[in-house]
């Protein structure tokens, strides 16, 4: 079951690698200064991945790429006769590749209605607060890859942002089989056994790529790339499916791996990485009894 | 001679003529529908009066009679008897969802939203982030970023949940279950425990995706139009994974949005909006009528008697309601301009809303 999961993610990698090697889109708007994005792909929203990348400021959003527009929601919103879209009023474009595009929370449509064929960097509307949202509203972003069937990160397909992003590690908490919870310090001691490592969820942007090494062996990888479909529910592929409710267990909480520790000495390094490869770790020492 | 002889001729078409009209003439003319004009409210002046008399919190406590039809109108939202009366009526800031038992406001940053039923003094609150939408009775809540949704108990709790990688472009409900169509033309349809009974892809477009869709009440059949380049309408008979589509047509054009689509109260007709009309599909005989409209349809409903159908489409600030004998013959129409407008049918009576009046019309055959 275990190989057949492997080979499946193996499989959906190597499809999601070929679309990025052969396609990359332009930013959909100008990016704010210092923080460009309010929330991130994959990121706790309400109780559920996000699937968006959310800017910040409004501002004139465009097409990321030419394409067909396929739809424009949000036309009927007061409607009782249609079902109030979170989205708001966005606008979806197909293009080449199998990939979607989608531009939501849009204060209003602006291009002529009997368009079909709409080319890179034509004006879509203004991003406004037309979708759920919180704050002061903004556009959200989504890639499709309808081939794959799977929700793509769009940081992977755009181009690379200038400005760092806040990266931080945040606290590490150790989780042991009984739900008992303590914060991993650098030197500390603990018995033998399996325990689940999370990071502080509220520290800094949300990690592209997150590692954990035992004595310098890689233990788990979670990347944050793209989000698949199991029996209804959304998750990120790593070791096995990883659904919402196993990355964000609870409040503040973000998985980060299973690890199983022997007695004696034991290291375990903990990184976070940024979409451009910007690292941060620390290292814990165990002495595990 | 010649004369003589058309005289004749003239004479005797005229007494032909004659005769043919007065057998004619006894019998009965065929009957009119008439629209009887029986009261106008105006909701503004019911709000105010009603704000009057009631305090802040007996408003959701509400005793609303079982024959009130729930209304969405401009920033109002309410409930209104056949005599004219609204025991209930609310003015929401900025969005709401309304049945005939439970009714909620909310806002675009909606989380722990408080429904409230109409029937008892009862509420209970949906504990998680998203736009509400009740039908009827089943309570559902759009979660943001567009492409999941979960369904809830009227105590609130909730019973399940489905996302997908798309974001959702069209939903129906009914008592069999829920039906859910996608951005990337995924049509999946849920049993009421949350189970996929079944995922199909209609295709046959360049595009694929799903447009609009409705389950009749029964839950035998399936409708939506899907697809850009060709654009269709498919008929799904539904039967577990093994549902298949029994009727499609091909449409001359497109839309680009969401498009309603409907089945009549006997689950044996479907209406649905395409670009410049309304087509409307016999389950049975898999035939299909178009009847051209200007706009978009945002309304159908049908008199109990089930011998008149109306429709009321919107073309801008132009609303027309649209009469439909046997489904699909046209009888008449009349239109009216408002920036907001509903239709709503109980017994044989017609209630139009328009900006901030209702009225009701009943309908008579003479």
């Amino acid at each position: 079951m275990r190989k057949a999961h492997k080979l499946k993610y193996f499989i959906l990698v190597l499809n999601l690698c070929s679309v990025i090697s052969l396609f990359a889109f332009d930013w959909p708007q100008q990016l704010m200064v210092p923080r460009p994005f309010s929330s991130h792909f994959a990121q706790k929203r309400g109780n559920a991945f996000s699937p968006s990348l959310t800017f910040n400021g409004s501002v004139p959003v465009t097409a990321s790429d030419s394409g067909h527009i396929l739809l424009k929601l949000g036309q009927n919103s007061n409607s009782c006769a249609f079902f109030p879209s979170t989205l708001g009023n966005a606008v979806i474009i197909a293009h080449k590749d199998f990939l979607l595009t989608v531009y939501a929370s849009l204060e209003s449509l602006n291009f002529p209605s009997d368009k079909d064929e709409i080319r890179i960097g034509s004006e879509l509307g203004m991003s406004g607060t037309s979708g759920w949202h919180t704050g002061t509203g903004c556009l959200e972003f989504q890639v499709i890859d309808t081939k794959n069937k799977a929700l793509i990160n769009p940081l992977v397909l755009m181009p690379s942002v200038t400005d760092p992003y806040d990266l931080q590690l945040g606290k590490i908490f150790l989780t042991d089989k009984k739900g008992n919870t303590t914060e991993l310090v650098s030197r500390k001691s603990t018995e033998s056994g399996s325990y689940t490592l999370y990071r502080d969820d509220a520290a800094g942007v949300m990690p592209y790529k997150t590692t954990v090494t035992v004595n310098g062996a890689l233990v788990q990888t979670v990347t944050y790339d793209a989000l698949y479909l199991q029996e209804q529910h959304l998750y990120i592929s790593s070791k096995k499916a990883l659904p919402y409710t196993s990355i964000y267990p609870e409040n503040s909480k973000q998985f980060l791996a299973e690890i199983h520790i022997n007695t004696g000495r034991t290291v375990i390094m903990v990184q976070v990485f940024d979409i451009l490869g910007n690292v941060k770790q620390a290292s814990y020492t165990l002495d595990v009894l | 001679m010649k004369i003589k002889e058309n005289v004749l001729l003239f004479g005797f078409a005229g007494l032909v003529f004659f005769i043919a009209y007065l057998l004619f003439a006894g019998l009965p003319l065929e009957k009119e529908i008439q629209f009887i004009p029986k009261w106008t409210i105006d909701i503004q002046d019911k709000y105010a009066s009603f704000i009057h008399e009631k305090k802040l919190e007996d408003m959701t406590a509400s005793s609303v009679p079982g024959d009130a039809l729930p209304f969405k109108l401009a920033q109002y939202l309410g409930y209104i008897t056949p005599s004219g009366d609204v025991p209930f009526i609310f003015s929401f800031p900025e969005r709401a969802s309304i049945s005939q038992t439970f009714w909620t406001s909310y806002t675009s940053s909606a989380s722990n939203t408080p429904v409230y039923s109409v029937k008892n003094t009862s509420s209970f609150t949906l504990e998680e982030s998203g736009f509400p939408h009740i039908v009827n009775n089943s309570v559902y809540l759009f979660y943001p970023g567009g492409n999941s949704f979960g369904r809830y108990s009227t105590e609130g709790k909730k019973l399940w949940t489905a996302e997908h990688w798309s974001p959702i472009t069209s939903f129906a409900s009914s008592d069999a279950g829920t039906a859910c169509g996608y951005a990337d033309g995924d049509l999946r349809f849920f049993n009421t425990k949350g189970d996929l009974v079944f995922s199909m892809y209609p295709g046959g477009s360049s595009y694929e995706v799903i447009l609009g869709i409705a389950i009749s009440a029964d839950g035998s059949y399936i409708a939506a139009v899907c697809g850009l380049e060709k654009q269709r309408f498919v008929l799904i008979q539904l039967n577990g994974k093994n549902s298949k589509i029994v009727y499609h047509a091909y449409l001359d054009s497109q839309k680009r949005e969401q498009t309603y689509v409907h089945f009549n109260n006997a689950g044996n007709r479907v209406f649905f909006n395409y670009d410049g009309g309304l087509g409307v599909v016999d389950c049975e005989q898999n035939t299909m009528m178009k009847i051209p409209v200007k706009g978009s349809v945002c309304s159908i409903s049908e008199l109990e008697s089930g011998t008149l159908t109306f429709v009321l489409c919107q073309n801008e600030k132009t609303w027309t309601v649209l009469a439909l004998e046997s489904f699909s013959n046209l009888m008449g129409s009349f239109s009216f301009t408002a920036d907001n407008a509903f239709m709503s049918v109980a017994g044989n009576d017609l209630f139009i809303g328009k900006d901030s009046k209702i009225s009701k019309m009943e309908i008579v055959k003479k």
